[in-house]
């Protein structure tokens, strides 16, 4: 169901690791590099939450049937692509389209994953149930996601499994029973801060060689290093 | 020789307005008033409802294209490809960029103008799948003919049907 602004701020004092110019930041909903921005997105999703805005911003979870924000609608049929249209502009007007990763922004790459699990489960039907069961939580709670998708800039010329370091750009250092341990940075975490999840995933052509680093995962538990140039990076770390 | 892995597709910047307005005072309008000038293709590229589009081959624009989205349909205002860099794919790539900006927003519908006697434009949008709806008499100012040409984007172009698939 849609959130209301103050339930979504409230979200965000969960204890997260934010380091600005190598200071901790207690509180990133009240600190002064963060509190406005923060502000801004919890009027947007009082905006959506705003029962005048119902028709427009919202859809019936298919779980459910409680309102939930339009952003996450799996697109069918032409009606839903103008639907969902619509209520992505009602966001972009509100802020004049001054935000580049309102909460629409990544939520709408999941809708688009989420539109294709036979995709996933080409490598397991398990990795598809995973995706559709996170796309349905993150619509369901009304989540913010933001994304890392970039590597470090450090040596262009040189693939990611060729760095001096291997652990520089994010990857999977290690595979336990459990799961995959990755270490590394990944740039490019526009909105991480305010964010509730963040996908950590790579955009650029990787080459031969890699595979550790052709990965896309979401993580809750995070840490992001806000720092001047030259190394501003943001890291996700999974549970 | 220019190849198409060198062309980039990407949204004008303001300070492009007198190149892009140059390019259709020379490729489009000739023979008639220069209505597409630096200020009102400036103000386009500002425009929320209006994609401006360049295609750059290193850093010179090859061709532009500007399409206006409605909420049920889109208009494609202009499209041009400097002569040089024409019979490449250009033009294909500009309007084939701004269709899926109208698909992904549900827009399935595009209208377009065209002079009658410019044969080579109206085979161009009818490879892109457009069908004329209808002849415009002295559309350009009272000077030219004009067809209106349209396309429905659910409906692919037949040289793009993917065989075995039904439409």
């Amino acid at each position: 169901m849609t959130r209301r602004g103050d339930e979504y701020v409230r979200g965000l004092r969960d204890g997260r690791t934010v380091l600005l110019n190598g200071e901790r930041v207690a509180d990133v909903t009240t600190h002064p590099a963060f509190a406005a921005g923060i502000r801004t997105i919890a009027e947007l999703y009082d905006l959506a939450h705003d029962p005048a805005n119902r028709e427009l911003m919202t859809y019936p979870s298919p779980r459910d049937r409680r309102p939930i924000n339009k952003c996450w609608l799996v697109p069918r049929t032409r009606e839903d692509l103008a639907a969902r249209r619509r209520a992505i502009k009602c966001w972009a007007d509100a802020s004049y389209g001054f935000l580049g990763r309102s909460p629409d922004h990544v939520a709408s790459f999941f809708a688009g994953f989420a539109g294709s699990p036979a995709f996933y489960a080409r490598g397991g039907q398990e990795f598809a149930d995973n995706l559709l069961r996170f796309a349905a939580k993150a619509a369901d709670e009304d989540l913010y996601l933001s994304y890392v998708i970039v590597h470090p800039t450090i040596d262009r010329a040189k693939s990611a499994h060729q760095q001096a370091e291997p652990y520089l750009y994010a990857g999977a250092a290690a595979e336990r029973d459990n799961g995959i341990v990755i270490r590394g940075a990944q740039m490019l975490g526009t909105g991480s801060v305010m964010s509730d999840y963040v996908l950590l995933t790579v955009i650029l052509p990787l080459k031969p060689g890699d595979d550790d680093y052709a990965i896309s995962l979401r993580g809750a538990e995070w840490r992001a290093w806000l720092e001047g140039l030259p190394a501003p990076a943001v890291c996700a770390r999974t549970h | 020789m220019t190849s198409m892995s060198e062309l980039s597709l990407r949204l004008a910047r303001p300070a492009e307005a007198t190149t892009i307005a140059n390019l259709s005072r020379d490729l489009i309008e000739y023979g008639l008033r220069w209505r597409w000038t630096p200020v009102r293709v400036a103000a386009t590229i500002r425009a929320p409802d209006v994609n401006v589009l360049v295609a750059c081959i290193h850093q010179t624009i090859a061709g532009f294209a500007i399409m206006r989205y409605g909420d049920d349909d889109a208009h494609l205002d202009l499209l041009a490809v400097a002569l040089p860099y024409r019979r490449l794919g250009v033009g294909r790539q500009l309007l084939e960029w701004l269709e899926k900006c109208a698909i992904v927003a549900g827009i399935f519908s595009v209208a377009l103008e065209v002079r009658a006697v410019n044969e080579g434009a109206q085979l161009f949008y009818k490879r892109m799948g457009y069908r004329t709806l209808v002849h415009l008499p002295g559309y350009y100012q009272g000077i030219e003919a004009a067809l209106r040409m349209v396309r429905d984007l659910s409906c692919r172009p037949l040289d793009q049907r993917i065989p075995g698939t039904q439409y």
